[in-house]
């Protein structure tokens, strides 16, 4: 049997201390009381105990001689290395909590603190390292006390790993620490059934320094504690807090006690009243490696299961801490525990030591350490180390107690099979990892006093490599950064990947992506295979820890690795052989360990999972899967508006090399699915993507998959096979405008040059639902027409409110109508002046009152018969919007040779000013003929970059100026194209009305001649037509008839047939057609010269002019006729 | 599905070339905005997805691709 002391290095309470294995004086140091427990002779040297020390040798004082303390204070010091002054009456508390002045039926030191307290006191209390004052209530102890069958008289146990444990406390030493480590068993005989149910070690750690208890308890019979833990029915409400990922993480009321007793807060009984509930977790969050892996419970993998827990209580109840750890199908094991033990290293040595002694002497469980072992036999395995550590050591029911130094990292993670009576629910949580916030100032950072002998070889190794491994994250690749200068993959294989006609295995031929993961290597034998989860372990070895990662992080990988290098082999017949081996596996694997847990480096598809990046950012992916469910074999013909998905959607996989993410293409992309142009192996880049089904962070390893990545055909390109996977760094390059689909989707970027601004107009929303749009005069006459009429309404409506309300009154209150009363006197007097001279102030004050009152209530009675009159002439707010529309056309690069198609549009937006080129982002198509695509730009969303000139030399020139047309050369321009002209107006026809809308013609001259029958020159008509909603007042024309005679400009008419029989230029004035009398502004200055010339000629030309007059109305009258 | 194990070449795989799936660790700018990062925007995405004759090796892969699917059927 081992036994632990702390010495003083320098004997003199400076502050070292080291740890002794005190072995080999088991029989005579230890067994030497009536019942076999341990006691030790304190050595005469002082030292610096710890407060568990203290607290022990308090309580073994007393026990031993009644309770004389020692003479001067103790004193013991921190993790943190601070001296802290024990009080006299913090030992006296100490002593009332764990005195046990007849001595009787006190197990051992590690049960010594819940052993035998007085259940007749109210309460007991202790002070923690940190100072605080922990009380206990009497019924938690006498819980306690219960549970762990330490009730008097009670010497039959409920617990088989409990059960002996009947030492007088022959104590007879104060100053020196107890770290006995022995073995539960009935009279000092191993109790096999103990030792073979034995699943779960409890770890108990003090908060500041003082105790550590490492027990290990039996969960064997979990069952029989399951009633009394049931009886306790206080279990309060769950404890909701948010991440920093914006997660809402909820804790169970006694998962939060736990933590606090991690803590060190002194909320101890109702801790103690709370303990032991079987169905309460202890934290609510659980890595989904761990839950979602069941494999590696059922595997009994001791790597997958590793946990650790701690806890500050010093009775620490095994119930309490054991409970979310144990596993009644003795399949847990622990190799993991103490993930970060800063504790000294000769601690560790000397815990390995005692495990080791004890494995001599016990027929503990192994089977944490031969898992391990079967597929690494080193000896200085870091997962050795760990089992050794902290899985055997508990294991063989030792308790050990440590002082000194700061505590070991604790990890809430917990691999949980349920017991017995399966009262432990796992709990699904989708956090991947969830590091508890209050375990990490407890990392190794603090200095541990205890110093390193080297005392022990192997197991020393084994600590010491273990415990440098968890004092920080140890590096698994050295091939992260790089060392050596290499190559892109690009410039390495030169040409794109091809099929060769070599010979290619078919076994390599077969790994696909889907199947990529179940690959395994085999030996030249052909007997053992090397897979997924051999690589694991592989991966442990080097260093990685199955904290960070399980068995699907790993499986998940192989499977990306796996599938890239048998591409390589496949596509690259040079590699053939070289690259899909175990080795390079390996390496990727550590590299990719070596990125993500050490560095932190998040791929592309895990960050937009996990919420750390938007998955509009422009990223590159590989086509991995192609989900064709029976239903989306044949797309749909008909493609929705606006890139809208619909149920023939097809479904990809992709991935970015490390983790894969499901994806829903838009009909355009499901089209070229079918068509083959979407396959699998293809890099495609994505921009402007959203995500669907996606509320929260989640795991790119959490299945079933949940989220889904939606792509458009606007915002989705094909890649280059050699376009590096995940974000792309600089922006990509915009779409061209001849690409842009209408129905594919918001337009992320695109580039177009401005080529016509057209004038403002105002689309008025009706109230049937219904909107029109209007021109900047229309919406002018209209706008004044409508305040006519509504200054008309109102005037009828105040004086109708006038003349109804001459009598008008308040009422109710008293106030009023004193007031009132007052007002009617004044109002009856013939003289008020003097009646008010007469008033008394309050008299008067009334009346003001009254008369102000009056007035509101009339205002907003008037308001209201107003607003009621203004409703009845049907003259209710009017809802107008005013927008513009451009005319853009698609750059092209000088040096583009390709086919151009649909290089014209309209965009509706504002602002932007014409011959300008823009970058234009968040454009959404709205609809398309053969040849125009008309966008919506809209409001913030879209941004609009303006090109430098620079920028656009690289372009062919887009924009034609604005010019006047004369009549002359009316005839160079296309059919259905815009011009501007500025014309002699001869006649302005009459508004008529036809089915959709009133039109009205005007027919104009510029003066020009043209050729009309065999060197017979005439003067040049033309005739435009103006239409406009038939909505619009009767009154309203667009073309006011006093405009006859005057030379006007006209812009952004749309040329049409010419009507040949009249010899007449048609043309359409539309929406965006505009006319103006003043040249002067700088949007209509190109057609004052014409104007002027216009002018100018009909000034001099009355007899033309009424000839042509003539000549319209003759030709209106053919018409009529 | 397995394969024997090969035998592990002079040189890692990971040392000769760099991967495309070995990812750059950068913030992630959607604004674009700053010119000096070679933010070109006149270069523009030609590649149309119903244009098979593009400039670059998309459908010469896709050929391929749909050829080796072929034999396979």
């Amino acid at each position: 049997m081992s036994a632990w002391q702390i010495l003083s290095d320098d004997g003199g309470g400076g502050g070292d201390y080291r740890w002794e294995l005190r072995g080999g004086h088991t029989g005579a140091a230890i067994e030497n009381g009536p019942n076999g427990a341990p006691t030790e002779q304190r050595p005469s040297s002082s030292h610096l105990p710890s407060m568990s020390d203290l607290l022990l040798q308090g309580c073994s004082k007393l026990l031993e001689n009644g309770g004389v303390a020692s003479q001067s204070l103790p004193m013991f010091r921190t993790g943190s290395g601070k001296s802290v002054a024990l009080k006299q009456s913090s030992i006296a508390k100490a002593l009332s909590v764990l005195g046990d002045e007849d001595g009787d039926d006190f197990p051992d030191p590690g049960q010594a603190p819940v052993r035998d307290f007085r259940p007749d006191r109210s309460s007991f209390l202790f002070q923690t390292g940190s100072g605080k004052v922990v009380s206990v209530s009497p019924t938690g102890m006498e819980r306690a006390k219960t549970l762990l069958g330490l009730e008097e008289g009670t010497d039959q146990c409920d617990f088989t790993g409990l059960r002996s444990a009947r030492r007088p406390p022959i104590i007879n030493t104060t100053s020196r620490c107890q770290l006995a480590s022995h073995l539960d068993r009935e009279e000092g005989s191993a109790h096999p059934d103990a030792l073979h149910s034995v699943s779960a070690p409890s770890i108990s750690f003090t908060r500041g320094t003082s105790l550590v208890e490492t027990k290990l308890k039996d969960s064997g019979n979990c069952s029989d504690m399951q009633p009394k833990m049931c009886d306790i029915p206080s279990k309060p409400a769950p404890i909701k807090f948010q991440t920093a990922g914006g997660r809402s993480i909820s804790i169970s009321g006694d998962a939060l006690k736990r933590a606090r007793s991690l803590l060190g807060d002194p909320e101890l009984g109702d801790f103690l009243n709370n303990e032991g509930n079987f169905d309460s977790r202890p934290f609510s969050f659980l890595k989904e490696r761990e839950t979602g892996d069941d494999s590696s419970n059922k595997e009994n993998n001791p790597l997958m299961s590793s946990l650790c827990q701690g806890t500050l209580k010093r009775n620490h109840m095994s119930n309490g801490f054991i409970t979310p750890l144990r596993s009644s199908s003795n399949k847990a094991c622990y190799s993991n525990a103490l993930e970060k033990p800063s504790f000294g290293d000769n601690l560790i040595n000397k815990f390995d030591a005692a495990a080791c002694d004890g494995t001599d002497r016990s027929n503990f469980d192994v089977a944490c350490l031969q898992k391990p072992l079967t597929t690494t036999s080193h000896s200085s395995s870091p997962v050795v180390g760990k089992s050794l550590s902290n899985g055997v050591g508990p294991r063989v029911n030792t308790h050990v107690r440590l002082s000194g130094g700061s505590l070991v990292d604790i990890s809430n993670r917990i691999d949980i099979t349920c017991s017995g009576s399966g009262k432990v629910e796992m709990r699904r949580l989708k956090k991947a990892s969830f590091v508890s916030p209050f375990k990490r100032p407890r990392s190794s950072s603090s200095s541990s006093p205890l110093k390193s002998d080297s005392l022990f070889s192997s197991s020393a190794v084994l600590s010491t490599s273990l415990a440098k491994q968890s004092l920080h994250k140890g590096k698994v690749s050295s091939r992260y950064p790089s060392q050596i200068p290499r190559v892109y993959v690009s410039e390495y294989f030169v040409g794109p990947p091809r099929e060769h006609n070599m010979h290619i295995p078919d076994q390599l031929r077969r790994i696909k992506p889907d199947n990529a993961h179940k690959f395994v290597f085999t030996d030249e034998s052909g007997l053992n295979c090397i897979g997924a989860e051999a690589f694991l372990h592989m991966l442990v070895q080097s260093g990685a820890s199955t904290q960070h990662i399980s068995k699907g992080w790993v499986t998940n990988h192989y499977r990306w690795i796996i599938w890239k290098l048998a591409s390589y082999e496949r596509y690259y017949p040079a590699t053939t052989g070289k690259f899909l081996t175990s080795t390079n596996v390996l390496e990727e694997l550590k590299y990719r360990y070596e990125r993500e847990i050490n560095h932190g480096h998040h791929s592309a598809i895990k960050r937009i999972l996990e919420g750390d990046a938007s998955p509009a950012a422009m990223l590159v992916l590989c086509v991995s899967a192609i989900h064709a469910n029976d239903n989306l074999r044949t797309p749909s013909s008909t493609t929705p508006l606006n890139g809208t998905l619909n149920n023939n959607a097809m479904r990809l996989e992709l991935t970015d090399g490390w983790y894969s993410v499901d994806a829903l293409l838009d009909d355009f992309l499901s089209k070229h699915l079918m068509e083959k142009k979407v396959y699998i192996g293809q890099k495609i880049r994505i921009w402007g993507a959203r995500l669907c089904g996606w509320a929260a962070p989640v795991s790119p390893l959490e299945e079933p998959r949940t989220v889904t990545l939606l792509l458009h055909a606007n915002g989705t390109y094909r890649a280059h096979w050699a376009d590096r996977l995940g974000f792309c760094k600089k922006a990509g390059a915009p779409l061209a405008f001849r690409c842009i689909k209408s129905n594919g989707g918001p337009i992320p970027m695109t580039l177009v040059g401005v080529t016509r601004i057209y004038p403002i107009l105002y689309r008025e929303r009706l109230s049937s639902g219904d909107s029109i749009v209007r021109s900047e005069r229309m919406e002018m006459k209209i706008r004044q027409l409508y305040n006519q009429r509504s200054s008309l309404v109102i005037d009828g409506a105040v004086s109708e409110f006038q003349q109804s309300t001459r009598d008008f009154h308040l009422s109710n209150d008293g106030n009023s109508e004193e007031g009132a009363k007052i007002s009617n006197l004044l109002e009856m007097s013939a003289e008020p002046e003097v009646l008010m001279a007469e008033m008394s102030p309050e008299q008067l004050n009334t009346f003001a009152a009254y008369r102000s009152k009056l007035e509101v209530t009339r205002q907003s009675d008037m308001e209201k018969s107003i607003k009621k009159a203004l409703q009845d002439a049907g003259l209710t707010e009017r809802e107008v919007t005013a927008f513009m529309r451009v005319r853009v056309v698609g750059l092209k690069r000088k040096t583009y040779h390709g086919k151009t198609s649909q290089e014209e549009g309209f965009v509706t937006i504002w602002n932007p000013t014409e011959k300008q080129a823009y970058a234009i982002s968040g454009l959404v198509p709205a609809k398309s003929n053969s040849d125009t695509i008309y966008l919506q730009a809209r409001g913030p969303t879209t941004k609009w970059q303006r090109l430098s000139s620079q920028e656009v030399e690289n372009f062919e020139p887009f924009f034609s100026p604005r010019k006047a047309i004369s009549l002359l050369n009316l005839g160079e321009i296309p059919l259905s194209s815009e011009f501007d002209i500025a014309a002699f107006i001869l006649y302005v026809g009459e508004v008529y009305t036809t089915a959709h809308q009133k039109k009205q013609w005007i027919f104009v001259t510029d003066g020009s001649k043209v050729e009309m029958q065999a060197g017979k020159y005439d003067t040049s008509l033309l005739a435009i037509s103006f239409s406009f909603p038939p909505i619009d007042d009767d009154s309203f024309v667009p073309i006011n008839y006093n405009l006859a005679g005057s030379t006007v400009g006209f812009c952004n008419l749309i040329k049409r047939a010419k009507d040949q029989m009249n010899h007449l230029w048609v043309a359409e004035a539309t929406e965006n057609s505009n006319y103006f009398l003043s040249f002067d502004p700088p949007s209509y200055c190109h057609v004052k010269e014409a104007a002027l010339s216009t002018h100018r000629w009909a000034k001099v030309s009355e007899l033309i002019i009424d000839e042509l007059k003539e000549r319209v109305l003759s030709i209106i009258g053919g018409c009529k006729s | 599905m397995a394969t024997e194990t090969k035998p592990a070449t002079e040189e890692a795989k990971m040392d000769l070339f760099e991967d495309d799936d070995e990812f750059e660790e950068f913030e992630i700018n959607e604004e674009w905005e700053d010119k000096e990062e070679g933010n070109d925007v006149t270069q523009q995405w030609e590649d149309d997805w119903d244009d098979d004759d593009v400039n670059d090796d998309f459908s010469l892969q896709l050929r391929r691709e749909l050829d080796s699917n072929a034999e396979k059927n």
